[in-house]
């Protein structure tokens, strides 16, 4: 029997094997009892050295796992994407200290569990095969669903990873359906040959294929009309893990949705971009629009991270080098503010207090300066307000949606925008301007020095990068180089 | 039209065991007792109803039992071309048992295989 086997390059997944490492790691000294207090800083200084093994590749050719079929490669958007997830899981660790430590959840598995979900994040962003994409998207979904659920004795914990569970098995089926469907168009799941299969022009079958992928995709990434999970699940899943959810995961889908409609089908673009800009309004609309009657914190910020979701599908119809380049930015500039906002609920309910509600934060300025100084801070970068980072990163999508001629779609996005103004400054104006109402007013609680730290560290991130961003943004575009 | 013949056999298959089916329920003799009628239970006399409480620990159980089965399944293919596979192949399913040792380990510590 003749058997043929591939010439395998380990080193191509490294960061990913570095991550699973740390994971099983964390999730086998987590099960001893000793090691409860000091479990969590050795999952960030884990997460540190992936990051080190991950930036060492950085600025070298794209190399392929396997020569049988890619899998995976490593090249720079594979970094880069690596980076935000491992920024965004660090800063989820920091901000979770003492609320998990208060609400019975500070177990090896809580951490274990979010080094498996960055690994799979890491791998969705590396993967240039639809099965290896599938793999790591189970691998960070599943994850995802136990950590939702993870305060199992809160029903609402519960009720929300039944409702993601639910909805995510659906998109994981529509995914699977558009692979089976490409595959049956071209004969071929790995991305290179599909591209080639499709460069004579647009074929019905993978044209439907990738329409049941977007749906799938669109899911994970919260885009309208299949949003209607993200309130819900951000407000009854965890602070923390809600601040995971709505950036790491979103970064995964919005990688994938880089290599998938920028790099493997551009030659389809006349089928995909209608669909894509109507979509990508739409999810800004209804983001923007419903956002302007909520008076939940957590509701707010996740009708907030629709409406973003838009802008970035914006960069995916503006294409090409400056558009991809565009996306890596805003998500990691995105990371830092839903860090920074979500950690300032965290932080602040640490105790088992809740900060949900408007009326809970107001008079914040008063009773904890610093969080709320990080919170308008976040609120100002998300609406998009100069000198903060939001501002950079939306001014660059917007610059790239004109350099293609894509005028009325930028200036749709600049008015909705506009429209954001006013919900995010509602919650500026309630910590600042509202004296606290007598019942709120409680003795200041200690707040955790680990959670005060990240919340800072993002929000002076945010600053600087609002100031001096002209090095990320090199970095961003030599990280999609090598994807055209 | 290649497809007429599996057609016909779809109908002729389906129109049949109809008729079959409502033959015996007509024609065919019926003696009920209550042993017939008995839901089945690995033959053994049945104890209960199967609509009651039971503890959730078997669930456990069972989940932890079909992780552990299916994963077997994957070391069958496995060890049949094992000799033609080499280091290359000992070496990749060396890493796949280290991750269920893994799992087993997590089990165990954590009290999953304890009953009470």
């Amino acid at each position: 029997m003749e058997i043929i086997f591939p010439v395998v390059d380990i080193s191509a997944v490294s960061p990913q094997i570095a991550l699973v490492t740390s994971a099983i790691l964390v999730l086998v000294l987590g099960l001893f009892d000793g090691m409860r207090r000091v479990i969590l800083y050795i999952a960030v200084g884990l997460l540190a050295i992936c990051g080190i093994v991950a930036t060492s590749a950085w600025g070298g050719e794209a190399r392929a796992f396997s020569d049988l079929s890619a899998m995976a490669v490593l090249d720079d958007f594979t970094i880069f994407s690596t980076l935000i997830f491992i920024a965004g899981g660090i800063l989820t660790i920091l901000i979770s200290v003492s609320y998990a430590e208060h609400r019975r959840i500070d177990r090896g598995e809580y951490y274990a569990l979010i080094l498996f979900a960055i690994s799979g994040m890491s791998l969705m962003a590396a993967s240039v095969n639809l099965f290896t994409f599938f793999l790591s998207l189970e691998v960070l979904s599943i994850s995802l669903y136990v950590l939702i659920g993870i305060e199992y004795q809160k029903s609402e914990s519960n009720e929300s990873a039944l409702k993601y569970f639910l909805l995510g098995a659906f998109a994981s089926g529509f995914i699977l359906y558009g692979i089976a469907l490409i595959y049956g168009g071209t004969g071929s799941t790995d991305f290179a040959a599909i591209s080639d299969q499709t460069s004579g022009g647009s074929n019905l079958l993978v044209l439907a294929g990738l329409g049941l992928l977007l749906v799938g995709i669109g899911f994970k990434i919260s885009m309208a009309p299949f949003h209607s999970w993200t309130p819900d699940v951000y407000q009854g899943a965890p602070t923390p893990i809600s601040a995971f959810m709505s950036t790491g995961s979103k970064a995964a889908g919005f990688a994938v949705l880089v290599r998938v409609f920028v790099s493997v089908f551009p030659q389809m673009r006349p089928d995909w971009v209608p669909l894509l800009s109507g979509l990508a309004v739409l999810t800004i609309a209804v983001g923007n629009l419903v956002a302007l009657v909520q008076t939940d914190l957590k509701r707010l910020l996740a009708y907030s991270s629709i409406a973003h979701a838009g802008y970035m599908l914006l960069a995916i119809v503006a294409g090409g080098p400056e558009g991809s380049a565009s996306i890596l930015f805003y998500l990691l500039i995105y990371t830092l503010m839903n860090m920074a906002a979500f950690g300032v609920i965290a932080v602040l309910s640490a105790k088992g207090d809740t900060c949900h509600g408007l009326t809970d934060i107001a008079g914040l300025a008063k009773r904890h300066p610093i969080p709320a100084m990080v919170m308008a801070v976040a609120m100002f970068s998300l609406a998009g307000i100069p000198p903060t980072a939001g501002f950079v990163a939306k001014f660059y999508i917007f610059t790239a949606l004109i350099q293609t001629d894509h005028i009325t779609l930028a200036i749709i996005g600049v008015l909705f925008s506009g429209v954001s103004l006013f919900y995010y400054l509602r919650v500026i104006v309630w910590m600042y301007m509202k004296d606290a109402p007598i019942s709120v007013v409680t003795p200041s609680v200690r707040l955790s020095i680990g959670g005060v730290a990240a919340i800072c560290v993002s929000a002076l991130a945010i600053i600087q990068l609002g100031i001096a961003p002209s090095y990320l943004i090199e970095m961003a575009q030599q990280a999609v180089s090598l994807l055209q | 039209m290649v497809y007429l013949p599996l057609i016909l056999l779809v109908i002729v298959v389906v129109i049949l065991a109809l008729t079959i089916i409502t033959l015996s329920s007509f024609v065919g003799r019926k003696k009920e007792y209550f042993e017939k009628l008995a839901s089945y239970e690995c033959g053994v006399p049945i104890q209960d109803t199967a609509r009651k409480n039971f503890s959730v620990k078997f669930y456990l159980i069972a989940i932890l039992f079909i992780l552990f089965d299916v994963e077997i399944i994957y070391m069958y293919p496995w060890a049949v071309v094992f000799k033609d596979l080499h280091l290359f192949g000992a070496a990749a399913m060396g890493v796949f048992f280290l991750m269920l040792v893994v799992g087993f380990v997590y089990e165990w510590k954590r009290g999953a295989l304890e009953w009470d």
